[in-house]
């Protein structure tokens, strides 16, 4: 723990990383208890710009931006980073076996890969929607992240294939270490920073596709979800041509593309605590 | 290596320089010339053009067959003409393609004007109608709920027998145009007529002509189609036409308005003569401001937004409960963050338009029926009545002490009218979210129960605008029935006077009730019934929003005011082209 912490601090960028991410945990968590949501609908103060009252403006019916930004992080970050692990484990535990076992079992686990890759997810979706309601956040996360896993196992695979002709997992075979100590030890710190990268970029597709999700009927509609408040602002209340709205539209930009910087960041950070040749 | 890094400094270099020179050149002219250009004698005469929007299906996917997928979309006001124009108003009719309109008993003959002929240079008659009519059987149009049959008496004159002459009868045989003759689509009209009741054979013909695909419609309206592409289509001036002389358009250009942001930004740059994308009230003002010569008409869409409840479900079973849910809603603060332009209902929901409530409903026979202005201490009232009473949270019990927890389906798009309605539900203590349903599965979900509220139409009166539209989308189960099915509203309830009433049957009889004093009493029936026990309550009335650009490009439009505007009920290009071929539009001169 004090190491990382070590390493964290002397990575400027890393700690901003943290720090941001951070930031995002406590509005997600305490946010909420501070800030009332207040939904109620004023036609008459829509759009208004920053002020005392509205840190962040008001939306296109007048509510208050801010606080809606502080409840859909709580969205963000419970389904966002649940859906990203599910996806991890799932493309990890796929592409980790099929680069190990090799063929048949790989052969086949490929298959499967390639079909969740060209199947339609639309048309799957609907059917889902009109059988079930998701009641929460596993459920949901479970659904962003089984369409999601498909290109990440074949790249777990290929680091696999690529990893396990090297000399220092030759040499751990030759010494007979198990095979749990090669994966686990050897292996998947190997592909760590790699699937960092990837757990933020499947976050931020998580946001995007909930809204999609959302549309389909298979959980609630929330206006307070960032994706879904980009979606209003750009598709339904033409934030992206009223000028007066610019404030409204750039507070889930901004959001988005904050907690994606903080991710990246941090991972970058995680890069060096994972990889120690890249310490200085 | 050194040549290699000459190499991608120079071609960085030159990418920075080339998007400078992008950067710093002159940005073309976007607002197209208006009327102050001055003209020049030797230059070539510009096409006149009017601009407005379409939606068809794009190449390769596009031909000209309405009847089969990929064809249905074609701007057929534009190509083709109806035998009349239908005004919704007064329920007038003037002459388009028939010139004599007689109606003697159930027999409705029409006489056509003569000279008209296709584009393809075929004389257009009688047999044409006929044939166009029964196509029409095989797109199950509602007209053929009271048509028994069509003749052409001679080449210029169509007899229409009724089973029963509706009230609807000028509205439904005019509310298409005819696209289908006698020469192109005889081979499969002909068979019709034999097989009306046998849906089998009548299911064969449609398989068939879903097969045929031309490159183009033929039609003999205004224009003709000339080129087809992702997006845009252009029409060109049918010289053939019987009002050629009157046209004073030489091409219409539609952009295709596959979204509203698309028709948003064509708005703004003034790339549109019209149009009619929906557009909140912010992205108005900026129309107008940037737009100096743009102009908005309103007219009613001819149908309105609602509110349905499940009635199998409780507490939605209980009228009283779906009347203080009336008494709660603030309909005129959804209008005006769901519908802005659409015109507030605020009292009543009797199933009839608001702004054609007068014509059937006097104030003596409203005075009979519960208003349902927003009254908070009114809806309480009727809660308790029912055995609720709220919690220490403010929030209201069911009979049997459980919090309530409702939901507001919506199909996509429709979210700020469920959610508007959730607030303030929420608010009064009723804990209540939004959630949307795709599409293309809105209908059956509804009509499956699984739903508490959603927000649905609840009249569509586009093309035949009568009460008798909207109670047949209520309450008639057999020709359509939607608020009825998707409700579980049951059939026969008390009516005012404590009698049982059997909706679908009165609704049947209002559809064969050509006299307006009987068709009165019905509808009184129908609408106290509507209004007191809420299968829908009416949150707004639609007005279809149209920006036109007056004297830009196009002038003549008439004053916002005009009822002719209500032509656009159900199909604006039904409008534009009216005031094209009576030669009301023209372009700027130059």
């Amino acid at each position: 723990m004090k190491t990382s912490w070590r390493i964290l601090r002397r990575n400027p960028r890393a700690l901003l990383g943290f720090v941001i991410l951070l930031g995002f945990g406590l509005m997600a968590t305490i946010g909420p208890y501070l800030i009332k949501l207040d939904e109620d609908q004023n036609f008459a103060e829509r759009f208004q710009a920053p002020s005392l009252s509205h840190l962040m403006g008001t939306d296109y019916v007048g509510r208050d931006v801010f606080a809606q930004i502080i409840y859909g992080s709580r969205d963000v970050l419970i389904v966002a980073v649940l859906a990203a692990i599910l996806t991890i484990l799932i493309g990890v535990f796929i592409g980790a076996i099929s680069g190990l076992a090799g063929g048949p079992l790989d052969t086949t686990l490929m298959m499967l890969v390639n079909v969740i890759l060209t199947v339609p997810s639309f048309p799957l979706m609907l059917i889902i929607a009109s059988m079930f309601k998701v009641t929460n956040p596993i459920s949901y996360a479970l659904l962003l992240a089984i369409w999601s896993w498909g290109g990440l196992a074949r790249a777990v695979r290929s680091q696999i294939l690529s990893l396990k002709k090297r000399e220092f997992i030759e040499a751990a075979r030759v010494l007979g270490l198990p095979a749990g100590h090669i994966i686990f030890r050897q292996l998947l710190p190997n592909i760590t920073p790699y699937l960092a990268i990837n757990f933020i970029s499947i976050m931020r597709h998580a946001i995007t596709a909930s809204v999609g999700i959302m549309m389909l009927g298979l959980v609630p509609y929330s206006s307070s979800n960032w994706g879904m408040m980009l979606n209003l602002a750009v598709f339904q209340s033409g934030a992206v041509y009223t000028p007066s709205a610019i404030f409204y539209l750039l507070a889930p930009i901004t959001a988005i593309c904050l907690f994606q910087l903080g991710g990246i960041f941090f991972a970058h950070g995680l890069d060096e605590l994972m990889n120690p040749r890249l310490r200085s | 290596m050194r040549k290699t890094r000459f190499g991608s400094l120079l071609m960085v270099g030159l990418l920075v320089l080339s998007l400078l020179a992008t950067a710093c050149s002159k940005t073309p002219e976007t607002t197209p010339k208006d009327s102050s250009t001055t003209p020049n004698a030797s230059a070539p005469k510009e096409p006149a053009i009017f601009n407005a929007t379409g939606n068809w299906n794009v190449p390769p996917a596009y031909h000209g067959n309405y009847f089969a997928t990929g064809g249905s979309s074609n701007p057929w006001w534009y190509i083709s003409e109806p035998l009349f124009v239908y005004q919704p108003v007064d329920g007038s009719i003037s002459p388009r393609l028939g010139t004599d309109w007689k109606e003697e008993g159930n027999k409705v003959t029409v006489t056509l004007r003569s000279g008209v002929t296709w584009s393809d240079g075929t004389p257009f008659t009688a047999k044409d109608v006929v044939a166009n009519f029964y196509m029409l059987k095989l797109l199950n149009r509602g007209i053929w709920r009271y048509l028994a049959s069509v003749e052409a008496a001679n080449d210029t004159t169509v007899v229409f027998n009724f089973t029963v002459m509706t009230p609807l009868a000028k509205a439904l045989v005019n509310s298409d145009p005819i696209f289908a003759g006698a020469k192109e689509y005889g081979k499969w009209a002909d068979q019709v007529p034999a097989n009306m009741t046998n849906t089998e054979k009548l299911n064969a013909i449609r398989t068939d002509l879903g097969n045929y695909k031309p490159e183009k419609p033929v039609g003999m309206g205004p224009f003709v189609i000339k080129t087809v592409t992702a997006s845009e289509m252009i029409l060109e001036k049918n010289p053939k036409h019987y009002a050629a002389d009157k046209v004073a358009f030489d091409q219409v250009r539609l952009a295709r308005a596959n979204s509203n942001e698309t028709i948003w930004a064509m708005n703004l740059a003034g790339e549109l003569d019209v149009n009619h994308a929906a557009a909140s009230k912010d992205l108005v003002d900026q129309y107008l401001k940037r737009q100096t010569k743009m102009k908005m008409a309103a007219p009613s869409d001819l149908s309105d937004f609602g509110l349905i409840f499940n009635t199998r479900k409780y507490p939605f079973s209980e009228q009283k409960f779906r009347q203080a849910l009336a008494f709660v809603l603030d309909r005129k603060k959804i209008r005006e963050v769901t519908n802005y332009f659409g015109a507030d209902v605020t009292d009543y929901s009797h199933g009839i338009m608001k702004s054609y409530a007068g014509e059937w409903l006097s104030a003596d026979v409203l005075k009979t029926f519960t208003n349902y202005t927003t009254d908070l201490k009114k809806a309480e009232a009727l809660l308790t009545e029912l055995g609720m009473k709220k919690n220490e949270k403010g929030e209201w019990l069911g009979k049997d002490g459980k919090p309530f927890a409702f939901e507001v389906t919506f199909p996509g798009g429709w979210g700020t009218n469920a959610e508007s309605v959730a607030s303030q539900l929420k608010a009064f203590g009723l804990p209540t979210k939004a959630r949307a349903i795709e599409d293309s599965l809105y209908g059956s979900t509804l009509q499956a129960g699984n739903y508490d509220m959603a927000t649905e139409f609840g009249n569509l009166w586009w093309g035949n605008p009568h009460p008798y539209t909207g109670y047949r989308r209520y309450y008639d189960t057999v020709s359509d029935g939607f608020v009825a099915k998707a409700t579980g509203f049951p059939n026969v309830v008390k009516g005012p006077d404590g009698k049982d009433i059997d909706l679908m049957a009165t609704t049947t009889d209002l559809g064969k009730t050509a006299d307006k004093a009987a068709q009165k009493k019905l509808i009184e029936k129908l609408a106290w019934v509507t209004n007191e026990y809420l299968p829908l309550l009416t949150l707004t009335e639609k007005n279809i929003v149209i920006f036109y650009q007056d004297g830009l490009r196009v002038t003549g439009w008439p004053d916002a005011k005009d009822p002719i505007w209500q032509l656009a009920g159900g199909s604006t290009d039904k409008l534009y082209t009216t005031l094209i071929i009576n030669g009301t539009l023209k372009p700027v001169s130059k």
